[in-house]
């Protein structure tokens, strides 16, 4: 089959049963199709933009953009969108290509005012929502609106699919009250070890632990489920969480710190750990960091990458000066530890950001000197390189 | 009356003669300079040889139009004189001239004669002068006879320069007829084209060709079509080269009036020899036949061979010589034929000197190189035992002995002296290059005594010259000499592998440069050069290809070499669970080092360095280096395996060494004792004398912890020496002393036995180390390529710098992985994998500015990144927690005995599921939800395999792993069938083992085992074997270590001998 045609069948079948390869041969969308096969993308553009009002006005869309955003013509793909979305009866599709657009220029603002005029002039198409909330993490009180809108507009048969969305959105966006509120609606409806999982670890981090207990019980979670390591990770358990968690997926990167202190240290029980973690899984950085912290001890073994941790935590919220005492412990009293170069780093770059450039500059050496392995030193060598452009030598 | 006007009418009649004479003789001037001037034109136009390739007619039809035009000037000036040089045309011009009333003259004429006429005459004869009546009229008729004659001769000067000046044109004018049959020049001709040419000799032409400004030479080789070439002449000639003429060439010269005849040059050829044989008579005492051997390249031919040589020309010949630089052999010719004979007594080269009858000489016959070898003696060497060696039991010893000859063995036999006596065993004589072996019966022999052997090997042919080899002693070893035997054994296969690695190196180096190297090919214009590249291409092919094999069989040789390393350490005491797991996963690597894709790489690059192919060779060869490389890497985790496993075992038997002497010195002396016999004192000697070389050996094991940097079992190690040196000390002191050497003997092996768990358990920390901080610098640099990410994305362009230090850093991480996965298969496959992708994500990012894009992708190719960091960091922390739980440093113990704990619990699946009704897919809801059940255990199963195989370094666990998802799969369709049973059944069998799986050790299935000498089997009291619920077990069964030498069946009836045992209580 020429690739034409070949382009021509995929269009076909992703976009259903509206352009059948048969008669598509005949029409102009077929024929922009081909140009596109040859990389024709400006007579493309103006074959597809002829039939965007026409009877494969979708397939005219999806080809218009493809062409214009070859050409780096998004501002006149969003004017023709924008003509085509002011009518009533404009597909979903067209809709959503009209936010993609806006987003793809950086019009924010406008997206979401097109994606809410959309929600309110057709409530029960779940693609509104969709785009809605897709636009940027939503405010806690936002999202509980939306979810409200969309439970009470959306057909239920769609309501169970817009609701796990809505609850994955939320959740990577740390709601875990909305979160909540969502997934029990959603468990009432229909309970399955996945939406338990998720409704347990959300009533956790939102705070309650005990339903969150409840919920695995009741549920009969696997025991290898990975709701079931975190809430025994919350709890202190040490020993069930880690071979809970050694199963975890490896994509998870939230477990991967948790991991890391697990398999240095045999201690098998250590809440003040578990309560940091619970901090952390909430959105409590500071919380996390003093409890990390101050659970260095509890964990024997990890103490090292305790302080580190909470080190970090504390620098993402921009307490240099708590994260320089911590970085100034693990350096001082952990100094074979595989955490000592980064927080050797991380201190001559908190003396080089305060303008002690000698001092930071003696902080890279030691670095270097001292851990000629470590995969930290080409970026310490690079700062010691910048920082001694601008250090003035010494007298 | 009359006289009046008759005299005005006169003088106007002789002024018209007048003016008519003037303007005829202007008529005639102007058509002849017309004449001329287009004659000069004609010539001009056709000169400079133009006449030749302008259209024949060309000068006839110049001729013809300018006479035609001459004529028409003369007939048009002729029509002008009669029109305008008239009686009244001047009356007129009288009239005007005079200022005369017009027609007073004109009518005078008209009247003529008549009184009217004379009256009118004789009135006008005042105003009209006889002479001159018009003298305006005359002067212009003067000067248009003046402006003809300047034309004419201005006409006359052109023909006249350009007759100069193109000669040969105004010729052609002349003779126009000839120019256009070409018969005005001399004819074309072609000089210097001799008939015949030797082949490939190069040819020059003249073709003579006066009188034109180009030639055309016309040329084809016979057959082909003609090729025209135009040419420029010079002086008259022009010089053609022809090239070199290796075919029948034809050839004219043309030009456009006429050519040349064709002529043919036709290419002969030198005399040459054809027919060359050479028959080789070979000395009579070899007993080998004649035979015809090929004329050229190298003879290797025994010194006395006689060569005849036969051969035949093309012509008949003269003289036909043979010769080296000290000797000539002339030949016999009869016409065209010539043989002689020559003795190949000293290797040379011989070369041809063959002249024809006509004196020419002919292309000699590549010359003849010979090599004559020498008849050497028979070669004869034992290969196993490879060194004396010692042996432990009565079981007989297989001596295995290779002779070769250059010619024909006749004897190969075995001397095997014992004391004063030497009896002969006579052996098969090998086949060419093979070996012959016999199994010597050392039954009679006590420890500590031995034979020597050698072999011995007689040629048929000839003297029948004898070769002896070398002598090899074979003892019956003490516990001590085993231990020592296994020591060296450990040693011997370190170094083994170690040069194996490095001569696997060195192969995959030459294999990447050969299939990178390309510049030699460009360089070859085409045809043979390209086809001598491709030979030699091929050649180093084959040639890789044969020291790839002979490493893989070296391969074969370091694995049975490991498992006499791994029966010496059984034999003296020095093996444990996880010295042999270690020992094990050696045999294991090696295995894997040559895997069945190296073989089939081979294969191809075999397969297209056969069809000189160049390009699909070098893939083939790039793929070969590929595995290679593999192998490599495997061969150098061999290296650091069996360097570890060497220092375990000498700490162990060293230990052993001591543990033995304490006892012994325990057993006698010390105060109060009876004095000491003559052979106490006997016994005190070789005590101190073991006591002395422990501590020497004990002084070797602290080198090699030094060596390899292992600090941990140092100080021990050494205090061990101490201990060892101090008991030497006491036992060759006072004679009370071998009591007082008993307790540093003691000391001495617990610190030998500490210094060898302090090395595990150091080699573990350093591991565990390696990976924590491989996590952390993963986790820290998938942070900074997402922070990194995010500034691209929000527009910030000078990320390069940072990034590249980022690039270096994975970079360093992913080395820091490969090393500790080379010491140890805790580290997985899989996390070794990820790393280096994690890395080359990374680089990735940095190549994405070539070409340039914009900073979305870049941003996210690093948010990929980032998490590819990030999931090798997750990968590498199971492996951590794999590393805490592993009582071993290579954690090959532990994957063994898993797989063993999958076997029980696999068992118990496959009984419930003969539970299950057969063909349940049909059956009731509660049968169908219990193999619901059973299909989830299954899935349990094939994970914890997946995960087993994600350990192993070779993912060997993964196709039991799969199969156990294909029975889990079927279990969940209630597919319960026979069938199903069945696989259930192999399943259990593959898994129970799955030890010799991981190990590679072959034969699973065959019930032939390693027989050994009946040793005290001790049970762990803490072995977990998953057979009974904890707490039930009253029996604990044996664990893999001790039944790995037995066949499944019998394994599979101990396993449930023990179910069985305790399930009764």
């Amino acid at each position: 089959m020429a690739p034409g045609r070949t382009l021509v069948a995929a269009v076909a079948v992703f976009l259903g049963p509206a352009v059948t390869p048969s008669s598509a041969q005949e029409s102009a969308v077929y024929r922009a199709l081909e140009l596109e096969d040859a990389s024709r993308w400006e007579e493309a553009a103006v074959l597809y933009r002829a039939e965007i009002r026409g009877p494969d006005a979708v397939q005219a869309a999806f080809g218009l953009e493809r062409a214009l955003l070859t050409l780096g013509r998004a501002e006149e793909l969003e004017a023709v969108l924008a003509e085509l979305v002011r009518g009533q009866d404009a597909h979903e599709l067209i809709r959503s290509m009209y936010v993609r657009t806006l987003l793809r220029l950086e019009r924010r603002t406008a997206a979401r005012v097109f994606a809410s005029e959309w929600i309110a002039a057709r409530p029960s198409e779940p693609e509104a929502y969709r785009q809605l909330y897709a636009i940027a993490p939503l405010p806690a009180a936002d999202a509980r609106g939306l979810w409200r809108r969309i439970r009470s507009g959306v057909a239920s048969d769609s309501l169970r699919t817009i609701a796990d969305e809505l609850a994955e959105h939320v959740l990577a966006a740390g709601l875990w009250d909305v979160a909540r509120e969502i997934l029990e609606d959603r468990y009432s409806r229909g309970r399955d070890h996945e939406t338990a999982g998720q409704l347990a670890l959300a009533a956790a981090r939102a705070g309650d632990v005990d339903r969150a207990r409840r919920v695995a019980a009741d549920a009969g979670l696997p025991a290898d489920a990975p709701a079931r390591a975190w809430l025994a990770l919350y709890s202190g358990d040490l020993a069930a969480a880690r071979s809970l968690l050694m199963r975890a997926d490896d994509a998870d990167p939230g477990a991967i710190q948790p991991l890391a202190v697990l398999s240095r240290t045999r201690a098998t029980i250590a809440p003040v750990f578990g309560t940091a973690v619970l901090a952390l899984a909430r959105g409590d950085s500071a919380g996390a960091a003093r409890g990390l912290a101050a659970s260095a001890q509890e964990v024997a073994g990890a103490e090292s990458l305790m302080l580190m941790w909470a080190a970090r935590l504390h620098a993402a919220r921009g307490d240099e000066a708590g994260a320089g005492r911590l970085y100034d412990a693990v350096a001082r009293d952990h100094p074979h530890s595989a955490e000592a170069p980064e927080a050797i780093l991380e201190q001559a770059r908190l003396l080089t950001r305060s303008g002690r450039s000698e001092a930071a500059a003696e902080r890279f050496e030691h670095l270097i000197l001292t851990y000629p392995a470590s995969a930290v030193l080409p970026a310490a060598r690079r700062e010691l390189d910048a920082l001694r452009g601008r250090t003035p030598p010494a007298s | 009356m009359s006289n009046r006007p008759a005299t005005v009418l006169e003088a106007l009649r002789q002024a018209t003669a007048r003016d008519r004479t003037l303007v005829s003789a202007t008529v005639v001037l102007a058509a002849a300079a017309t004449l001329l001037g287009l004659l000069a034109t004609g010539v001009i136009l056709l000169g400079d040889g133009r006449w030749i390739v302008l259209p024949p007619i060309l000068p006839a039809a110049i001729l013809v139009t300018a006479a035609a035009l001459a004529a028409a000037v003369l007939l048009l000036g002729w029509r002008y004189a009669r029109r305008e040089s008239g009686t009244r045309c001047m009356a007129e011009a009288v009239e005007l001239e005079r200022q005369l009333r017009n027609g007073s003259l004109v009518g005078l004429l008209e009247l003529d004669e008549t009184p009217v006429a004379a009256m009118a005459a004789a009135r006008l004869a005042a105003s009209v002068p006889a002479h001159d009546p018009a003298p305006a009229r005359s002067r212009r008729s003067r000067r248009r006879l003046l402006g003809g004659i300047a034309l004419l001769l201005l006409a006359a000067a052109g023909f006249t320069w350009s007759g100069t000046q193109y000669r040969e044109a105004a010729t052609a004018l002349r003779h126009p007829m000839q120019a256009a049959s070409g018969a005005l020049l001399e004819p074309l001709r072609i000089d210097g084209a001799p008939p015949t040419v030797r082949r490939g000799t190069s040819v020059a032409i003249t073709v003579r060709a006066r009188g034109r400004r180009s030639v055309m030479l016309h040329s084809r080789i016979a057959g082909a079509a003609w090729k025209a070439q135009t040419h420029r002449v010079v002086n008259g000639t022009a010089e053609v080269e022809l090239g070199e003429v290796s075919a029948a060439t034809q050839l004219f010269a043309s030009d456009a009036r006429g050519r040349t005849d064709t002529l043919t040059i036709l290419p002969a050829d030198g005399p040459f020899v054809q027919d060359l044989a050479l028959h080789a008579t070979y000395p009579r005492y070899l007993g080998r036949p004649d035979e015809r051997l090929a004329p050229d390249g190298e003879l290797v031919v025994p010194s006395g061979t006689q060569l005849r040589l036969t051969g035949t020309a093309s012509e008949a010949l003269s003289d036909v010589v043979l010769y080296d630089d000290s000797r000539s052999i002339p030949f016999e010719v009869a016409g065209a034929r010539f043989s002689g004979s020559t003795t190949a007594d000293r290797s040379t080269v011989l070369r041809w000197r063959i002249a024809t009858r006509g004196g020419e000489e002919v292309e000699p016959p590549r010359a003849l190189h010979i090599a004559v070898s020498v008849d050497e003696p028979p070669q004869v060497e034992i290969v196993t035992p490879a060194s004396d060696t010692g042996v432990v039991g009565d079981s007989p010893v297989r001596v295995t002995v290779r002779a070769t000859d250059d010619h024909q063995l006749g004897v190969v036999a075995l001397t095997v002296r014992r004391g004063g006596s030497e009896e002969v065993v006579p052996l098969p004589v090998p086949p060419a290059g093979g070996s012959a072996a016999v199994f010597l019966d050392i039954s009679s022999l006590a420890a500590g005594e031995g034979v020597t052997v050698r072999a011995i090997a007689a040629e048929a042919a000839g003297g029948g010259r004898r070769s002896l080899s070398a002598p090899r002693i074979i003892s019956v070893l003490t516990a001590a000499a085993q231990r020592d035997a296994a020591r060296l054994s450990a040693d011997s296969a370190v170094a083994a592998a170690a040069a194996m690695a490095s001569a696997q190196r060195q192969v995959e180096r030459t294999t990447t440069e050969v299939s990178r190297a390309r510049g030699d090919r460009r360089d070859q214009s085409a045809g043979d050069g390209a086809a001598a590249a491709g030979h030699a291409l091929a050649s180093r092919a084959r040639s890789i290809v044969e020291e790839q094999r002979a490493l893989s069989s070296r391969a074969d040789s370091l694995a049975a070499a490991t498992r006499a390393l791994e029966s010496r350490l059984s034999r003296a005491g020095a093996l444990d669970d996880g010295l042999a797991a270690r020992l094990a996963e050696v045999r294991s690597l090696l295995q894997r080092a040559l895997t069945p894709e190296l073989a089939a790489r081979l294969r191809d690059a075999e397969s297209a360095a056969r069809d000189d192919a160049e390009e699909p060779l070098r893939r083939a060869l790039s793929d070969v280096a590929l595995e290679q490389r593999r192998a490599r890497e495997q061969l150098e985790r061999v290296v650091q395996m069996l360097r570890r496993a060497a220092i375990e075992g000498s700490l162990e038997t060293l230990r052993a060494e001591a543990a033995e002497l304490a006892q012994q010195a325990v057993g006698g002396g010390g105060e109060g004792a009876p004095e000491p016999t003559s052979s106490d004192r006997l016994r005190d000697a070789g005590l101190a004398t073991r006591a002395g070389q422990l501590g020497r050996d004990i002084a070797g094991v602290v080198r090699r912890l030094e060596e390899e940097r292992a600090s941990a079992g140092l100080a021990p190690a050494r205090a061990a020496g101490r201990f060892a040196t101090a008991a030497g000390d006491a036992l060759a002191g006072a004679a009370a002393s071998r009591a007082s050497a008993a307790a540093p003997l003691g000391q001495s092996a617990e610190a030998l036995a500490e210094a060898r768990a302090a090395q595990i358990a150091e080699w573990k920390r350093e591991l565990a180390a390696d990976l924590d901080a491989a996590v952390q610098e993963l986790m820290q640099l998938a942070t900074a390529e997402t922070e990194l990410a995010r500034r691209v994305a929000g527009g910030s362009s000078d990320w390069r710098d940072e990034h590249s230090a980022l690039e270096e850093a994975s970079t360093v991480v992913a080395d820091r992985i490969a090393r500790a996965a080379r010491t140890s298969t805790l580290v997985s496959s899989r996390s070794d994998g990820l790393v280096r992708s994690a890395r080359d994500g990374v680089v990735r990012v940095s190549a994405a500015t070539f070409p340039p894009r914009d900073r979305t992708q870049v941003s996210a190719l690093m948010r990929d990144a980032a998490a590819s960091l990030s999931r090798a960091a997750a990968s590498l922390l199971r492996d951590r927690e794999r590393t805490n739980s592993a009582r071993s440093a290579s954690g090959f113990a532990e994957l063994l005995e898993e797989l063993q704990r999958l076997a029980a619990q696999q068992r118990g699946l496959n009984a419930a599921s003969a539970g299950l009704p057969l063909a349940l897919s049909g059956g009731s809801q509660a049968a169908r939800d219990q193999a619901r059940v059973l299909a989830r255990q299954q899935r349990a199963i094939a994970r914890a395999l997946e995960e087993l195989g994600d350990a192993d370094g070779g993912g060997r666990a993964q196709p039991l792993a799969a199969e156990a998802n294909r029975v889990a799969d079927a279990l969940e369709r209630a597919a319960v069938d026979a069938s199903l049973l069945s696989r259930q059944d192999r399943l259990y069998n593959r898994l129970l083992q799955g030890g010799r799986l991981l190990t590679g050790d072959s034969g699973e299935d065959e019930d032939r085992r390693e027989a050994v000498t009946a040793q005290r089997v001790e049970f762990p009291s803490q072995r977990e074997t998953g057979i009974a619920r904890p707490g039930e077990r009253r029996h604990l069964a044996p664990g893999w270590a001790e039944l790995k030498t037995l066949t499944p069946a019998e394994r599979q009836m101990i396993i449930e001998y023990f179910e069985r045992l305790n399930g009764a209580r």
